[in-house]
């Protein structure tokens, strides 16, 4: 079972407020499958190189080339609040 | 005795037209929000496309500091969160980052050895005013190239003249504008003492460092602190500081939330970066040869003094102006009195570099040919860069249009003397009495009435002349 | 084919659009579909011009909704398209609507969507299976030819299993990803889900194909892949797979079908097949933690109004706004990364993906398809009846390692059992997916596709 502390920590690492009764309902389903990945032990991977990009690219890049977005303003008038062209959020000190 | 270890953690923004993941201007705007795009506000859906230009420029540099480049470079996620950060990760190098081991052999500095160099994405800019935090993403995404050095550093002088140096290098190589006030290049340190012998001690690292001065300020100050604290026995808090310059002194900053873990992994939206023979081979002919470099040759070949090396090495295209001027046949005294003297005069008051004035080296070497020949004196030679440097005009068409020619003709020249003789009576009759001291007088009236464009060799010699 | 006619006229656009909306009322596959919305065909010309299709709602369309069927995009309307998108517009296509899904694309149901489930076509008691439930329902339900799901773990061959038709899960990085929201980058790829396999097939011939907005797209090769001994030759899982008697039948009626077809097919183990829910749930998580972390309330989505300082509203807007099994997931992947255990779960887990891809690359080296349950049972029952979270994901063991590999896949009904489908998966090599499709074909008249209750055929909709 993953300690709670442990679990709070990781929560804050992730930015995820949780309450006491979220964190007991989810240190369960969390610890449940930490355990399971637990099995992964126990697999020789001697000399495997991880695997983690599966297409065959490599070397993608893109020109130097200047596209302007027309998105700007829709963005803006997208967010939660905004002031004149700034995003704002609140800083209450 | 107690011994200090400083390290350097140098930022610069690359020179690039586009951002690093997505086609938006990179170019600073006072218009919030303006260059961005679904890319770089971290939009959902959208995925990033490297900017070949930031790579070339950042092997450029690891090049120059000459760095072992990694055979496969690999982009990882760095985790954390902040508002100024859309995706709340940051794009980075951590495992395989494009330069590794590399080595700075400055004159003055001890050899520095370079930890890595990396390529990411800056973040963008917040604001906080009363009870507001204002975001502008207009820097997100901006090419960032990260130098990390090891902690070779023994004196906070040393660290500034490093810096001074890399700040010239990076320019050299036109990758990076160098401005550490608007914040294209960016130092942190750290620092730690010990007793000698003992290796390193707890680190500490000092932001919010603004210009060269606060880098050696803050060292300074941080070393007298730890070392009283070393001394007295206590212990030394591993801790990130922020330099106060209003108070002259390092402040603990008091961190908001627990230790961070960044829990980097590889950018599964990016493929890794093997760079090529051919690609390697293109980033070669990029290399220059670099300012320290080229300061001790200038020394060591023109026999200039160290201050006229360091004054000629400044900027390359000032460098490059004064050899291609002894290419063309000026001598090294000449190029180099004028390039301190009156250029450096003419630029200074149009607030202009060598580079954007319209000064080339043809204007110059032609300008000194004509004061060697004879054909200008020196005071139209000065006269004339004046324009040179304000004016996209020819020499040639400079001098004729502002009258600048000497007086050859001397008939012209003996019609002005003689009549500088009749209005100075006095004088003149002073001078036949033996006093030798009003003759620069005349000559000075000579050259007055001639417009300064008499020879003021040919007009003391008439005068004696006439006199006598 | 009558598709193509469906929205030639504002008459038959309005009719089509009463019958979804009518028919789609128990079934809520579609979380968006505004006949507003409807626009004639930008291209009359080519075999899929005038077609109507259905979108998973991780997937963006331009001036329509991206949700992701969370509470934190609930509002969140795309500015831009999907490449697929583009593709398919410019192939005649037209976008109807957004399909409902498990929250981010992490379920097997659909149940996990913040909007409500959606209830499969078949029987509405069940699940349809997840998490492009929305898009295989409405299909399976005749509202739409064909539509987009996307598949990180088998999240479009489970659904297509479920609903009866058929789910392509396309090799990673032939269809560009850019505009799909990312569960899990290195995994995640746009699938199609359809009731005519040639459709499906043409589908994906548009839709793939490098893009330079996302560089992890790979040039779909010009020529077809050849089986590698001339013929078509088949492998299966054979062993004690831990089916329902209904999939054990199905899957073996399969098999026999591809023997009295005279294929060549023999069984095979995969070693790797007991760890790959670890493995896969390790790196799916991981990297779900970071994508997920951009929703964070300051520059768009949902945000908490009791936040007072940045970090409370970050961490109120994410905690008010994703629902539980995104928060598990989210934790998870924090936990696997955080130092001092990456080297233990998610660098194991990457190394151990390298072994599985070994594994496949063996069976593609002497043979075309595998064939492989696509489930260990039929659609389950909404709620505390069905599955539980935890046994769902152990029941993902035979579609995620078509996405830890970055092989392609197929999930195909091999008829109906008990009232619900049952259906099956063929592998195929990278970039062999008109292998998928031959094979698929090959099996097309013993299993056809099957009508749900009160199925409406199309040229019913506007006759």
């Amino acid at each position: 079972m993953m300690e709670k502390e442990e679990l709070y920590k990781t929560a804050s690492l992730a930015r995820l407020e949780l309450t006491e009764k979220e964190a007991d309902d989810l240190s369960q389903a969390v610890s449940q499958m930490i355990e399971y990945f637990s099995m992964m032990e126990k697999i020789d991977v001697t000399g495997l190189e991880p695997t983690t990009h599966v297409s065959a690219g490599k070397n993608r890049v893109r020109k130097d080339e200047i596209v302007e977005s027309s998105l700007a303003d829709r963005m803006i008038e997208a967010a939660p609040e905004h002031d004149d062209r700034f995003i704002t959020i609140p800083h209450v000190l | 005795m107690i011994e200090t270890f400083i390290g350097l953690e140098i930022h610069i923004q690359l020179l690039t037209k586009t951002k690093i993941f997505c086609n938006c201007k990179n170019e600073f705007s006072h218009i919030p929000n303006t260059n961005v795009c679904p890319v770089c506000m971290g939009y959902p859906g959208v995925l990033p496309r490297l900017n070949e230009e930031a790579v070339r420029k950042a092997y450029i540099v690891c090049r120059a500091l000459n760095c072992h480049l990694n055979e496969k470079a690999v982009f990882e996620r760095k985790n954390y969160f902040y508002p100024d950060l859309p995706k709340n990760y940051q794009i980075s190098q951590f495992a395989l980052p494009f330069g590794v081991n590399g080595l700075v052999e400055i004159d003055g500095v001890p050899k520095i050895r370079i930890h890595e160099a990396h390529l990411e994405e800056d973040a963008g800019k917040l604001v906080h005013e009363g009870m507001t935090s204002y975001c502008d993403f207009n820097r997100t995404g901006t090419p960032l190239l990260e130098i990390v050095t090891e902690p070779d550093f023994k004196k906070p002088e040393d660290a500034e003249l490093f810096l001074q140096n890399f700040r010239k290098m990076v320019r050299y190589l036109r990758v990076c504008d160098g401005n550490m006030e608007e914040g294209s290049m960016r130092c942190d340190v750290n620092v730690s003492v010990n007793f000698e012998g003992k290796g390193l001690g707890r680190k500490v690292e000092i932001k919010n460092l603004n210009s060269f001065r606060h880098v050696r300020l803050a060292l300074q100050h941080e070393i007298q602190r730890q070392s009283k604290m070393l001394t007295a026995g206590e212990t030394i808090v591993q801790e990130t500081r922020l330099w106060n310059d209003e108070k002259k002194r390092t402040e603990s900053m008091r961190s908001k939330e627990d230790a961070n873990d960044y829990r980097y992994f590889p950018e599964p939206d990016l493929p890794p970066y093997y760079p090529a023979p051919e690609f390697l081979a293109a980033i070669e002919k990029e290399q220059t040869e670099l300012p320290w470099i080229r300061k001790r040759r200038f020394i060591n070949e023109y026999k200039l003094a160290d201050d006229g090396a360091e004054f000629l090495t400044e900027e390359r295209e000032r460098a490059d102006f004064f050899e291609a001027a002894l290419n063309a046949g000026v001598s090294v005294q000449s190029a180099s009195s004028w390039m301190r003297g009156e250029i450096a005069k003419g630029l200074n008051k149009n607030k202009m570099s060598l580079k954007d004035s319209h000064l080339t080296v043809e204007k110059f070497v032609t300008l000194i040919k004509l004061l060697d020949e004879g054909k200008i004196n020196s005071q139209g030679a000065k006269k004339a860069m004046e324009i040179l440097i304000c004016e996209d005009k020819d020499t040639a068409d400079v001098i004729r249009e502002n009258n600048l020619m000497q007086m050859a003709d001397s008939g012209e020249l003996e019609a002005v003397v003689d009549k500088v003789i009749a209005g100075n009576d006095k004088v003149v009759q002073q001078i036949k009495g033996g006093d030798q001291k009003p003759i620069g007088f005349l000559i000075g009236q000579i050259m007055k009435a001639s417009g300064g464009k008499a020879d003021p060799k040919k007009a003391r010699e008439l005068l004696l002349n006439k006199i006598s | 084919m009558i598709w193509n006619e469906i929205l030639k006229t504002e008459e038959n656009r309005k009719k089509y659009a009463d019958f979804v909306s009518r028919a789609d009322k128990d079934i809520h596959s579609f979380l968006e579909f505004d006949a507003e919305k409807i626009a004639p065909p930008e291209n009359t010309e080519g075999c899929l011009a005038g077609l109507p299709f259905g979108v998973k709602d991780n997937i963006a369309v331009k001036d329509f909704k991206l949700t992701c069927a969370s509470k934190i995009l609930e509002n969140f309307v795309s500015p831009y398209n999907a490449t697929a998108i583009e593709k398919l517009e410019k192939a005649g296509c037209v976008p109807v609507g957004k399909t409902n899904m498990d929250e981010f694309g992490m379920g097997s149901s659909t149940d996990c969507s913040a909007f409500g489930g959606t209830n499969n076509p078949w029987n509405k008691e069940c699940v349809t299976g997840g998490s492009s439930g929305g898009s295989a329902a409405a299909v399976a339900a005749g509202l739409v030819p064909f539509a987009l799901g996307s598949d990180t773990g088998g999240s479009v061959r489970q659904p297509a299993a479920f609903c009866g038709v058929y789910g392509l899960k396309p090799t990673y990085g032939s269809v560009s990803r850019f505009g799909l929201v990312a569960y899990a980058s290195s995994l995640d790829v746009i699938g199609v889900v359809s009731r005519d396999l040639d459709l499906a097939e043409k589908v994906f011939e548009v839709i793939r194909g490098e893009d330079e907005k996302d560089q992890t797209s790979i040039p779909y090769p010009e020529k077809k892949a050849e089986p590698v001994n001339g013929k078509l030759s088949f492998t299966y899982l054979e062993g004690d797979l831990g089916l329902t008697p209904e999939i054990e039948k199905g899957y073996r009626a399969c098999i026999q079908a591809i023997r009295d077809r005279g294929f060549e097919i023999k069984g095979v183990q995969i070693p790797s097949l007991e760890y790959v829910i670890p493995v896969y749930y390790t790196i799916a998580t991981a990297e779900a933690s970071a994508n997920l972390a951009r929703f964070n309330g300051v520059r768009y989505g949902y945000r908490s109004k009791n936040g007072e300082t940045p970090l409370e509203l970050m961490q109120k807007s994410r905690n008010e706004g994703f629902g539980d099994e995104v928060k598990l997931r989210i934790l998870l992947g924090t936990y696997v990364l955080r130092s001092g255990f990456q080297d233990q779960y998610y660098g194991k887990a990457q190394k151990i993906r390298t072994k599985i891809i070994n594994e496949f690359k063996d069976i593609f080296s002497y043979s075309d398809i595998f064939v492989v349950p696509a489930f260990p049972s039929q659609a389950f029952r909404h709620g505390n009846a069905g599955l539980t979270q935890y046994q769902q994901k152990v029941a993902d063991k035979f579609t995620v390692t078509a996405n830890l590999t970055g092989l392609p896949a197929l999930s195909l009904p091999v008829g109906v059992d008990n009232g619900l489908p049952v259906g099956v998966q063929f592998f195929a090599d990278y970039c062999s997916e008109n292998l998928l499709f031959d094979a698929a074909r090959q099996l097309a008249d013993v299993f056809p596709v099957a009508t749900p209750p009160g199925f409406v055929p199309a040229e019913k909709i506007i006759g």
